[in-house]
This record gives structure tokens, sequence and C-alpha cells, in this order.
């Protein structure tokens, strides 16, 4: 199958997945119990003024009407209107986003910078001491929670050394250094976690490729011990670390959305929370919706990178 | 293997057969199990008497002894705010943790597993089709599920048990798939399909003891990543509610300590390490034990 | 090399290992699976794996290599010592182009810009008598055959016109038709090249094929040498006599049962102290629980044998071994 059509099918793919999606997260909303207008209008209202609300909302309607609303509305951007607070929740959502993706893409680079060196260190060496070192710091390095590292860098950074904010946040666009300063604990207490568990499977991945026989055919050829593990163990070692990539990014966006409780961080993740205290339904369907598919899209981003990566893959249909 | 299949495999470092004690194989599985299991009893067996005896009532309080210190007025580790024993708390902290656990492996494997099996067994579009559902299902960690679930139903000890269990569904589906593929390429299937055995009866016999091993390690696994989600899930206020004491809750709560007391962040934070710890050592141990005979290193 | 001896962890795999190659020389190194054979010739190469140790002296045109640096050893390999090994499915790396690799071994230790690399990479691949190798420079491995494979390793091995040229086994792990074609290739690219070919394989018959002089290796040890027709004309060590016996499939009667030798190889470590075949020897004699001395014979050639086989025929009636049919 050609490079193309094969892009296509998987495109083809990832709509599929976010039209039953989208089925799934709509459905399980609309069978919560609740009734949007009277959670509005609270409990002493009316019965005529709860169905005029509902008529107004638009919630009268049967559920394939009221899905085939909202889904056309999702690829312009327009989540409808809550009906608690009343804000256009596709701007609130706009608003929000940057703040999270800000936190999830931080969190990843700083947990490369971690799992990268010393999970091909902890490969090379892991005869020495030294490797089984490193070996028993990421078992206990996963283990930790990420809020709680949180909470431990914010107590030994903002509360006793006062270096940086325990909360609150600044948009890059009004003073790269104050972002920075209120996004550098969140993203070590991400990081470092997801760092101790990328370093496994990249320590795993590199022992793996050193034991190849092409490795020893470069060698034979010329290349020292290093030099093969740059020119070939690098982009062979890649491509299982790249498969748990996207199932880390994943992980990485739940935990972006635990830390900004803990660093009070205005992003999607506590408005979600709000949404979700305030029984604000449509918000919570629609943030809901946003999140799943951006998981559903990196996971076939991570597809497709794998296919770029290893050439034994693009035959295959 | 297929495209899927590699990538199953991929995936799961379980089957590909690496693990983090690696080369020196027996060894250090059965150190690392030991270790382990004897972590993991210790939370059993704290949950276990704490039904029968703590020290102080975990949700007494003590109004003479507001955010004390360790070793004061008779409390081991302190305080909270209301004056409840934290050691006591911790104590009764563990049956939540361990409750949930159990509930979210039960239902991940008594879903995944069968399901994972059938595609296995029956190739054609009925495993291509769950293998699918099961990606998709991926992409509803257990947190979402739980704000649904909690949104819907109210916060408790229930949904999270629900939302993690379901969640979890997916890797026990990809493992119980790929392991399946595996056996069901060796002889003795060809050998037993040839002597008329009914699929269900493959299923018993050959297909489950063989990957069975693979499951219990993956189980315990598994129980550590619910351990972490249930404390996660608790910090937001998405699970155990008050007054049952919950380590995930207590840390929310000692948060708004810190400046004052900032042991009170420190040991339920403790607890949930060294549990998930102990299930992942006893995960990495069990596998390094069990595991020679499947993989071919 | 000189007392070559090398170890795996605490097990000896190869012992006082001593042989000598000159320019041009074309030596078969002879030997069952375990009999270290391959292992010498890895650490010629420095490649030994993980946990074993080398020791000894092995000197290539006139510096030592042992003891040598990583860096001065790779620079040592595929410029002056090369190697083809056994198995050419995983030989090559699978995310890159086998005009790539091919390319690569040109620029490591040629001073070249990289179209002049490629150049010498597409010659080679066409030296190598690979269909069509201006699209073969761009297939990837696992667009290759087996038999591609290998000769794409062989193009990679002979791409620097090493001194020396050290093949494992390279045809064994290939289909019959294709090793003849391999053989051929091989013989005819070292003669061109005047290159020394040190040839490992267990199968008589190809070894004298294509060398001139042979090596006898049995549990690490070095049993007979010797050149080629007196070997095997007029074998001296009881192994190599029994190993000829059993490949001359043609001198059996039909119905009668085939030539083996008693006993099996032991693994690793198990081969008894002194000469390793005497737990296996028709001829063996108290004494042979010393490791037996190499005693010298005519026309260059030795063995290590307290109680040799007589030597009775002459070299003129030596008859090749017919081939194995697998």
């Amino acid at each position: 199958m050609s490079g193309l059509l094969l892009a296509l099918r998987r495109a083809g793919f990832l709509l599929v997945s976010l039209f039953i999606a989208s089925v799934l997260v709509f459905l399980t909303c609309a069978v919560l119990p609740g009734d949007p207008a009277r959670v509005a209008l609270g409990v002493e209202a009316t019965e005529e003024a709860v169905a005029a609300l509902r008529r107004d909302l638009g919630v009268d309607r049967s559920l394939v009407a009221q899905y085939a609303d909202w889904v056309g509305g999702l690829p312009r951007g327009d989540f409808g209107r809550s009906y608690v607070t009343q804000v256009d929740i596709g701007e609130q959502i706009a608003d929000r986003l940057g703040v999270t993706l800000s936190l999830v893409l931080g969190g990843m680079v700083v947990a490369l910078l971690i799992a990268v060196p010393f999970g091909v260190l902890a490969a090379v060496r892991h005869r020495d001491a030294s490797g089984t070192a490193l070996t028993v710091g990421s078992q206990l390095g996963l283990a930790v929670p990420s809020f709680w590292a949180g909470i431990l860098l914010a107590y030994v950074f903002a509360v006793r050394l006062r270096w940086l904010p325990a909360s609150g946040y600044t948009n890059l666009a009004d003073g790269a250094v104050e972002w920075v300063r209120h996004l550098l604990l969140p993203w070590l207490a991400l990081g470092l976690v997801q760092g101790a568990v990328l370093m496994r499977y990249v320590r795993s991945a590199v022992l793996d490729v050193l034991r190849e026989d092409f490795m020893r055919t470069a060698r034979a050829v010329g290349r020292t011990k290093t030099g093969a593990l740059w020119r070939h163990g690098v982009r062979n070692a890649a491509i299982p670390v790249v498969t748990v990539l996207g199932v880390q990014l994943s992980t990485l966006l739940v935990g972006a959305i635990i830390i900004e409780s803990v660093f009070t961080l205005p992003g999607i993740g506590t408005m979600l929370l709000q949404g979700v205290a305030n029984r604000d339904l449509l918000l919570v369907q629609g943030t809901i919706m946003v999140l799943v598919g951006f998981v559903l899209a990196l996971n076939w981003l991570v597809e497709v990178l794998y296919t770029v990566l290893d050439p034994r893959l693009r035959a295959a249909t | 293997m297929t495209a899927d299949g590699m990538a199953a495999a991929q995936v799961d470092p379980l089957l590909a057969g690496e693990s983090v004690s690696g080369v020196r194989g027996r060894r250090s599985g059965n150190l690392a199990a030991r270790i382990g299991g004897g972590v993991a009893a210790l939370v059993v067996l704290t949950a276990l008497v704490s039904f029968v005896w703590t020290p102080y009532d975990p949700t007494g309080i003590d109004p003479e002894n507001l955010l004390a210190g360790p070793v004061t007025g008779g409390h081991l580790l302190g305080t909270d705010n209301f004056g409840s024993d934290i050691a006591s708390q911790l104590m009764a902290g563990a049956r939540v943790t361990l409750l949930v656990g159990i509930v979210a492996v039960a239902i991940a494997g008594l879903i995944g597993t069968p399901l994972g099996v059938l595609a296995g067994m029956r190739r054609g579009w009925v495993g291509a089709v769950v293998v699918r559902a099961g990606t998709i299902l991926f992409g509803f960690p257990a947190l979402l599920l739980a704000l649904l679930l909690a949104a819907a139903f109210g916060a408790s000890t229930g949904t999270a048990m629900v939302a993690i269990g379901v969640a979890t569904i997916p890797a026990f589906l990809r493992l119980s798939y790929a392991a399946t593929l595996q056996v069901m390429a060796s002889d003795y299937i060809t050998a037993a399909r040839t002597s008329g055995l009914s699929g269900l009866q493959i299923a018993r016999r050959h297909v489950l003891p063989n990957i069975s091993s693979v499951l219990l390690v993956q189980s315990s696994v598994a129980f550590a990543l619910a351990i972490l989600a249930e404390a996660g899930l608790s910090y937001l206020g998405l699970s155990t509610r008050p007054p049952t004491p919950s380590w995930g809750r207590m840390l929310h709560d000692a948060q708004g300590f810190l400046f004052t007391d900032p042991l009170l962040s420190v040991w339920p934070g403790l607890a949930i390490a060294a549990a998930v710890l102990a299930f992942n050592l006893l995960g990495d141990g069990l596998r390094d034990l069990l595991d020679p005979k499947l993989r071919d290193r | 090399m000189r007392d070559l001896s090398v170890r795996f962890g605490s097990i000896p795999v190869v012992h006082d290992l001593t042989f000598a190659l000159a320019a041009g020389d074309r030596v078969g190194l002879i030997g069952e699976s375990g009999s270290g054979k391959s292992v010498a010739a890895l650490a010629v190469m420095g490649l030994l794996p993980d946990g074993a140790t080398a020791s000894g002296h092995v000197e290539a045109e006139g510096t030592s290599l042992l003891d040598l640096p990583e860096k001065a050893l790779a620079a040592l390999r595929g410029e002056r010592v090369a190697m083809v090994f056994q198995e050419p499915m995983t030989a090559l790396d699978p995310v890159m182009p086998v005009g790539t690799q091919v390319a690569a071994a040109v620029a490591l230790h040629q001073d070249v810009s990289r179209s002049d690399a490629r150049a010498k990479a597409r010659e080679l691949l066409h030296q190598v008598e690979l269909p069509d190798p201006d699209r073969a420079m761009a297939t990837y491995p696992h667009q290759l055959s087996g038999g591609q494979r290998q000769r794409v390793v062989l193009a990679m091995a002979l791409a620097n016109d090493p001194a020396v040229l050290i093949c494992d086994e390279p045809t064994t792990a290939l289909d019959v038709t294709i090793q003849k074609r391999m053989l051929a290739l091989i013989d005819r690219l070292v003669a061109d090249r005047g290159t020394a070919l040190l040839f490992i394989s267990h199968d008589l018959a190809v070894v004298s094929e294509l060398c001139a002089r042979v090596l006898v290796l049995y549990g690490g040890r070095l049993v007979e040498q010797g050149p080629i027709a007196q070997v095997f004309g007029a074998p001296r060590h009881p192994y190599t006599a029994g190993l000829l016996a059993a490949s001359a499939l043609s001198d059996v009667a039909p119905g009668s049962p085939l030539v083996t030798i008693e006993g099996s190889v032991p693994g690793i470590g198990a081969f008894p102290s002194g000469c390793p075949f005497r737990n296996r020897c028709p001829r063996a004699l108290p004494e042979c629980v010393e490791v037996p001395p190499m005693t010298a014979e005519p026309a260059g050639a030795s063995y290590a044998c307290f109680n040799p086989v007589p030597s009775s025929a002459p070299a003129a009636a030596f008859t090749r071994p017919t081939r194995r049919r697998r």
C-alpha cells in the first residue's frame, strides 16, 4: 500500500474513533441524572418555568437531535453555552487550553531530559553498581505520586526558600520569566515522576538494541562501541520508546489536571473540576470531549511516527 | 505478527520480555519479589489489623492536641487539625487503598481477559474490532471516567473503583490478546485442534494456564497503578468521602497546612509511595521468576 | 596469534592457540560447534562479548591487538582485518538503507566525500554480484533475501581492502544452491585483492575447495594443522581422521552403517583435562591426561597427539571428501 493511502486510512481511523468517542461522551452525559433546567433554576422553580427553560435550551428534543446539534458545532469550536454560568464554553476552553498545554509539554520535556540520558547510562552500565543504582532510583521515582512530589517541591522551594511561587500563573505574552517561574515547580513535579517511568523503557530499549547482531557488524566494520550506539542504536531504540510515548502523553495529561489543582493553575483541569462540582453537564461534556480527542489524536500521531521510524512497517497494511 | 500485534508487544515490555532487574534474572527477581511482597503484606496486615485495633479512633477528635507534631501527647505521628491521630488514619486508610485496588483489578481482569482471549483465538474481524475498541477506550483515562461518574452520582469509593477498573480494561485486553496470539502459534494448539477440542476447552485447558503467569504479573503492576490512581482521585475529592480516612484526601487536607505543619504532608505521601513501590517490586520480581520460560533470551 | 586463550568468566573456551597468517594465505579453521573457532576469531577482532577475557598475544602487521584501546582497535577493524558473520538475516541495521551502510563502511576509514563514498558503495555492491546495484543502494535489509544480505555484509567487509578477511561460517545459514555461488564469489574477490582468508567452517568439503592450509580445532585446542592435501590425505590426529571418515560418504558401501565418532561433543567447560579428545578417542593412552605437545611433520604440518594415526597413505592418494547432501 502506498504511503498516501496508508496515511488516509490512518486518518480515517482517527475520525471514526473521534466519532465513536463523541457518541460515548454524549450518551454518558445524557443519561446522567440531573435536569439542566432544574439545576439552573433551583429547587423552588415552577413546572412551567422549568419546561420553558427546557424548550429554550433545547433539551426537550430527542437525544439524536441534541447530539447532532452538539456534534455539529464541535468542528467550529462551538461547544454551546453553559447552563449554569451562561459563559460560552468554547471560549472558556480556548482560554485555558494554553495553560494546560504549556504544563503538559514542559512536563514531557523534563521527563525526556531525565529519561534519555539516565536510561542510556543505566543500559550501558547495567552490569555496574552505578547501573543498578539508577534502576533502583527509577523504581523509587515512579512510585511517588506526582501531586505529592508537587507538594514537597512547593514546600522546599516556595515555603522555605521562597525562590518560586506556589500558585498562580502568568501568560507567556505577559512575561516569559514570570511564566517560567510559575510553571517550573509544576513541570518538575510532573516531569520527575514521568521521567522515572520513561527511563525504564529507554533502558529496556537500549539494552535490547545492544544485543542485536547489527551492532556487532557495525563494530566489525570499524565503529567504536559508542559510535555504533549513536549511529545505529539510537534510531532502533527510539522505536519502542516512541510507542510508549503516546501512552505516556495521556498519563501526562491526567497528571497535569491534578497538578493544576496542586498549584492552582487556571487550566482545563481546574475548570473541569469546577464543572463537576457545579453539575455543569454541558461544560463537562465539552471539556471531556476535547481531552479525549487530544488523547486519541496523540495516539494517532504516535502511530504515524512509528511508521516513519521503522521502514519495516511501511510495507505492512 | 501484524503491525498491531507488534505494537501491542512493544507497548507491553512485559511481553517483550525485559524487566528492570534485567540481566541478573532469578537472583534479583527473588529479591524484588521478597521486598515487594513483604511490604505489600505489611500493608495488607495493617489494613486488617485496623479493623480490630488502632491506637486511636481514626475519626475521633482530640481537642487538646491540634496539629501536634510526632510523639507528642501520646500520638506517634502527631495529629491533624481536628486532633485526629495520624497513625490511626494511616492504618484505616490502608483499607480503602486495598479495597479499591482489588475491585478495580478484578473488574479489569474479569472483563478484559476473556475479551482479549476471545479476540486472540478468533482471528478475523472479531479480533480487529476488539483491539480497536480497546484502543478507543484507552483514550478514556480513569480520571475522566471518575469525573463523569462523580458528576452523575456524586463522588464515592464506588465511583472511583468502577472508573479505575474500567480504565484498566484496555491494559488487560491488550495483554491477554497478545499473549493468546503467542500461545495460539504454538504447535500443541494445533495438536489440540486436530484432536477435536472445542474453542472453549482449548481456552480453558491450554491458553489460560499459559498466560496466567503474565496475567499475574500484570495484576500486581495494575494494582500499583490503581493505588496511585485512587490516591489522585481522593486528592481531588473524587473518591472516598469524609469521614472515612483515605490517604489521598489526607494529603489534600495537609496541603493547607504546609506553612504550619509540613510533616502532615509527608506521612500519607510516604504511605502511598511505599504501597505502590511494594506492588511494583512484587510484579517485577514475579516477572523475573515466572517468565524465563516465555522469554527466549 | 600466539598462545591465545579466551575465558568466559571462569570457563576456558580457547587454550593456547597459535598460528600465523601471511598475505594471500588461504587458511581454513575446522571444528564442530563448541570447538571455540568463532570465539578465537572474535578475539582477534576485539569483539568478544562482555564477560569474556582474552590473554596471550595477537599481532597484526606488527601491532599487538589484545591490549589496544577501543578507538585504535576500531580503526583497525574493517581496514586491516574484516569479518563476515554467520547469520545474515540480523546482521544489518533494519532502519538504514543498504547503500548508506556500505558507504558508511567506506567513509569510516577513507577520507572521501559523501558522494564518492556512495559511488564506491555502488561499485562494491556491483562487485558482490547484487542485481541492479543502483536500486539496491536504496533498499532496506528486510527487502533482501538472506543471500543478498550476506553479499552486502561481504561488500562492507571488503570496502577498505583489508589485509585479512575472516569468514565465520558465512554460508551455513543459506540455501545449498546459494552456497555454491557465494563461495565462488568469496573465492574470486579474495583472489583479486590478494587478501588473506581465514575461513571458519565445520564443512570439510567447503574448506578443501577454498583453502590451501587447514587448522583443526577441538575443545578449544589446536589438534592438527598443515597443508590441506597432507592433513586430509594423511591425517595424524584421531579426531581429524574421524572427521574425514565421517564425511567420506561415497566410501561407505550401501547398507552398511555410517562412520561416526563415538560420543558427542561436550558442552562448554565440560571437556576433559589434558587432551580434550581423550574421552572419545579410540586410541587414547594413559598419558593423554597431559596436554600433548605439537609434533612437527614435514611440509610445515603438525599435530598434537601421543598416539597418532600411522602415516600410511602417501599424499598422492588423497581424494577430496564428497559434499554432504543436505
